[in-house]
């Protein structure tokens, strides 16, 4: 048997397992995107960390490409004014480099304090009358001991670089920096006229450029060239590109104040280039200041000071002579492979922290998964507890009612419970106990009242039996007093028997064992049958019997049960009717209806006795025991078999005046007298008569 | 002794009637509670046995109100009623004693005795005169030791007299007692029945126990009469 409180329960727990898996769902997708959330962010900050890194790592890297190219630019242009002659460059060497200088120099025919010597249109410039103006440039800041050096040792060769006999000049170079060693000076040709830095030829080629703009005789327009060097660090990926750049500026001509503008190409810019065999690369073009080093071959006297601003040029005094505007443009480029290198760690740290914060954020998923898990579970269980606990408290009216209902006996038909005490819903089932208890209760008491009716019925024949044979037998007697006494006896056990049959009969008709004869009757002459059955009673009770039967009647109905019941309806008239009384018995049709009406003139009955009269063992007068044969059940059969013939049973009556009993048969097949071929039809029409 | 036997069921009535009668009572008979109010209020019964479902009054009510107005007769409830309460019932409301249909003639006789000697203060049912001893029970006398032969209605009489022993009774004491409602009153009839009493009881024993007292009636000697010279 289902136990309701275990359903409740169970209904219960799936609703708060439902709820719980929902808020858990909740809980859960709102704590992992807030989680998420974090992790993003985290991850947006070391990301934008490492940006800022990678920035600053960039701008470095952009920052030592400028100095390079600076320190190249200054480089050239000082090797360029040694060129030109305007330097003093052996003062400044190690006296070894000196030594390998000079040699060099010897071999290919130069002296250090000679300019190298092209056709004589040059011999003239770069006296000492230039103090200063040629300093030795420096070495790039970050430049090693070494590199310096070899910086320095390099700017002194090629002041001693000739043209023709460069390659035996250098064999004694090549012992100190291996990679002027084999060069092909033809290896860079980006574009035709540019020459690499480190090239052999690239003296000549100032040297020539510059005799060709010079020596041009119009000096209507500056004249320009330009010159693209190679240069190459030993210890270092990449290649340096300086372009030369000169401009001669004819002497006669006004330095026009735009024209001292700086140039916006070689401003320093970083763009990226593809180098065949470095890959990408991020390049400076960077250039001197085109007002800072005004070389003028010619002139013996110092340019005068310039302006300190840029508008005062309008008032520079012309200048006079040739003056030769020699600008050093320089190309240096790095492959992006070095800044990656230096990336490399950043990278690697910025994946380190991303996999901690990512692997945080698991972690923390996870715990928070757990705990969501352990607090579900801890609810549940309390909840398994507490709802086992308060369903029971829920369930209390229950098991009140029930333990009220086990207290009902045959005893005691209460219900031993107040309806307050078990709420609306048990209340109507409180009210439909105490209903069913009450009629319970009555039927019992009937039923008991039944037995002790019966058995008191029943004892007294047996009494009289009893007493009888116990008389007859207490001494000898004549033949004839044992008759008598015989006689006596039947007369008790046939009044015994129509009692016990009686009985039977509504015992019969309360187990629904009872079977309808149906067959067709004259209703008139079957009432005509009990009357005449009647008449020597009512005659000894000096009452008379009448019928009225005027119009015929044939109805379908079981005759015995009929009779039965007209006969105690006429018995009671009968019994209860005053000496010279009249008892009438009329049969008629009423509509669709059969009626039998059973009036007397007897003393009648007060309401309260009419409600009872059905009752079995009820008699409205318990002395009226004389006939014996009724004991109380005859309108009780009267009314089982009215029912039984599904008519009705009415009564009215009036004290001293009278009763009258009737009963109104269903009509399903009254037939008319006038269809007498009806009635004649073989076996149907039964004979009323008893 | 005289019985009044109510009853409506007229094959019982017809028994215990003629049972009653063979056992020497003399029996009246009610149908119906009115006809055994008027009965009982009029003669003085030993013993009322009293069915409980009368027609009219019933049993019960009968009992109440005879209690009620001082009418302290025996009376046996006689019913088909059987339950503890219905015998409960009847006790409470007066009766002497209770007896339940179906039930044993000798029962019903010896319930009857019980009573009459109850109203008696005779607690022994053997009745005891001198030599004379009455056995109420198996209703024999013997005087002397010698059983005496008597008629029903001659063994009433002198039961009669043994339990009124030492007081007289009258002559209409005796008949109202001994006989019942359709016996016809002839003057002398007790006088005769006396005599054959004596004949049988006193003849040829000493004292004589049958006394007369001319002008009231008869009595049966008792301790504190002296014993008369033999006549």
């Amino acid at each position: 048997m289902r136990s309701i409180r275990r359903s409740l329960l169970g209904y219960l727990l799936v609703l708060i397992a439902l709820a719980l898996g929902a808020v858990g769902v909740l809980v859960d997708r709102f704590a992992n995107a807030a989680v998420r959330t974090r992790e993003a962010s985290e991850e947006d900050r070391i990301e934008q960390a490492f940006k800022a890194r990678h920035a600053e790592a960039k701008a470095k890297f952009d920052a030592d490409l400028m100095a390079e190219a600076k320190a190249l630019a200054t480089e050239v242009q000082y090797k360029t004014a040694v060129l030109l002659g305007q330097n003093e460059p052996m003062r400044r060497l190690t006296p070894i480099e000196q030594v390998v200088a000079q040699v060099g120099g010897i071999l290919l025919g130069h002296t250090p304090e000679r300019r190298p010597g092209g056709p004589g249109g040059f011999g003239g410039f770069g006296g000492p009358g230039w103090p200063g103006r040629g300093a030795e440039p420096q070495p790039p800041l970050k430049a090693s001991t070494e590199e310096a050096r070899l910086f320095r040792l390099r700017s002194a060769m090629l002041e001693f670089v000739p043209g023709p006999s460069l390659l035996a000049a250098l064999a004694p170079v090549a012992a100190v920096e291996p990679n002027l060693r084999g060069n092909d000076p033809r290896r860079h040709h980006p574009y035709p006229n540019w020459v690499e830095f480190d090239g052999p030829r690239v003296v000549a080629r100032v040297q020539e450029s510059l005799r060709a703009s010079l020596v041009d005789d119009d000096h209507a327009r500056p004249y320009q060239f330009q010159l693209t060097l190679v240069a190459t660090y030993p210890n270092r990926a990449g290649r340096n590109v300086a372009t030369l750049g000169a401009r001669v500026v004819e002497d006669a001509l006004l330095v026009a104040p735009e024209f001292l503008e700086p140039a916006p190409d070689v401003e320093p810019k970083f763009d990226d280039v593809n180098i065949s065999d470095l890959g990408s690369c991020r390049r400076v073009v960077s250039g001197t200041t085109p007002g800072g080093r005004p070389i003028g071959f010619f002139l013996p006297l110092p340019a005068p000071p310039a302006p300190a601003v840029i508008a005062q040029y309008k008032n520079y005094p012309p200048f006079r002579g040739a003056d030769m505007m020699l600008r050093v443009i320089v190309h240096t480029a790095r492959p992006y492979s070095e800044l990656d290198s230096r990336l490399v760690a950043d990278q690697k740290e910025r994946d380190n922290q991303l996999a901690r914060v990512r692997a945080e954020t698991r972690e923390e998923l996870v715990n928070l998964r757990a705990r969501l898990v352990v607090i579900g579970a801890g609810t549940f269980a309390a909840l398994v507890l507490g709802g086992w606990f308060f369903v029971a408290r829920g369930l209390a009216p229950l098991r009140l009612l029930s333990d009220a209902v086990s207290l009902v006996s045959e005893k005691d038909f209460r219900l031993p419970v107040v309806p307050t005490e078990l709420g609306h819903e048990l209340a109507p089932i409180h009210a439909r106990i105490t209903q069913t208890l009450t009629l319970l209760q009555r039927a019992f008491a009937r039923e008991k009242q039944a037995v002790a009716d019966i058995s008191h019925e029943l004892r007294t024949p047996i009494a009289s039996l009893l007493a009888t044979i116990d008389v007859a037998l207490r001494k000898p007697r004549t033949p004839e007093q044992y008759r008598g006494t015989l006689e006596e006896c039947r007369l008790i056990s046939k009044q015994l028997g129509q009692l016990v049959e009686r009985i039977m009969t509504l015992a019969s008709l309360d187990a629904g064992n009872d079977h309808t004869h149906v067959a067709r009757i004259d209703a008139g002459e079957l009432a005509s049958g009990c009357a005449a059955v009647i008449r020597p009673l009512a005659a000894a009770n000096n009452v008379t019997v009448s019928i009225h039967a005027e119009e015929e009647v044939i109805l379908n109905t079981d005759p015995g049960k009929l009779r039965e019941v007209l006969m105690n309806l006429l018995h009671n008239a009968v019994e209860y009717n005053d000496p010279n009384g009249t008892i009438e018995l009329a049969v008629r049709r009423a509509g669709e209806t059969a009626v039998f009406e059973v009036r007397d003139t007897g003393i009648g009955m007060t309401p309260e006795v009419r409600d009872r009269i059905f009752e079995r063992f009820y008699r409205a007068d318990s002395s009226r025991h004389a006939t014996g044969v009724h004991a109380g059940l005859g309108l009780a059969i009267v009314k089982e078999y009215v029912a039984r013939l599904n008519g009705t049973l009415a009564v009215e009556s009036e004290p001293g005046v009278g009763t009258t009993f009737r009963v109104t048969l269903p009509a399903l097949t009254i037939v008319s007298t006038l269809v007498p071929a009806d009635r004649a039809k073989p076996g149907r029409a039964v004979p009323a008569a008893s | 002794m005289r019985v009044l036997l109510v009853e409506d069921h007229q094959p019982l009535v017809k028994a215990l009637r003629q049972g009653l009668e063979e056992e020497g009572f003399a029996v009246d008979v009610a149908t119906d509670g009115d006809e055994a109010d008027v009965k009982c209020r009029s003669t003085s019964y030993d013993v009322v046995v009293l069915d409980v479902m009368l027609p009219k009054v019933d049993g019960l009510t009968l009992l109440k109100r005879w209690r009620s107005s001082g009418v302290n007769t025996h009376v046996l409830m006689l019913t088909a009623r059987t339950t503890t309460n219905d015998k409960v019932t009847g006790l409470d409301a007066g009766a002497d004693d209770y007896l339940p249909k179906p039930f044993e003639m000798d029962e019903l006789f010896a319930r009857i005795r019980a009573l009459v000697r109850r109203g008696h203060q005779q607690k022994d049912p053997v009745l005891r005169c001198y030599d004379l001893e009455i056995d109420t029970a198996a209703r024999t006398v013997r005087r002397a030791g010698q059983a005496v032969h008597l008629t029903p209605r001659e063994y009433a009489l002198l039961e009669f007299l043994a339990y009124h022993r030492g007081k007289v009774v009258t002559r209409s004491m005796i008949w109202e007692h001994l006989y019942d409602e359709y016996d016809e009153n002839t003057s002398n009839v007790v006088d005769v029945y006396i005599r054959y009493l004596r004949n049988k009881v006193d003849k040829g024993f000493e004292p004589a126990l049958i006394l007369t007292r001319w002008g009231e009636g008869y009595m049966l000697r008792g301790d504190d009469d002296p014993p008369l010279a033999a006549k």
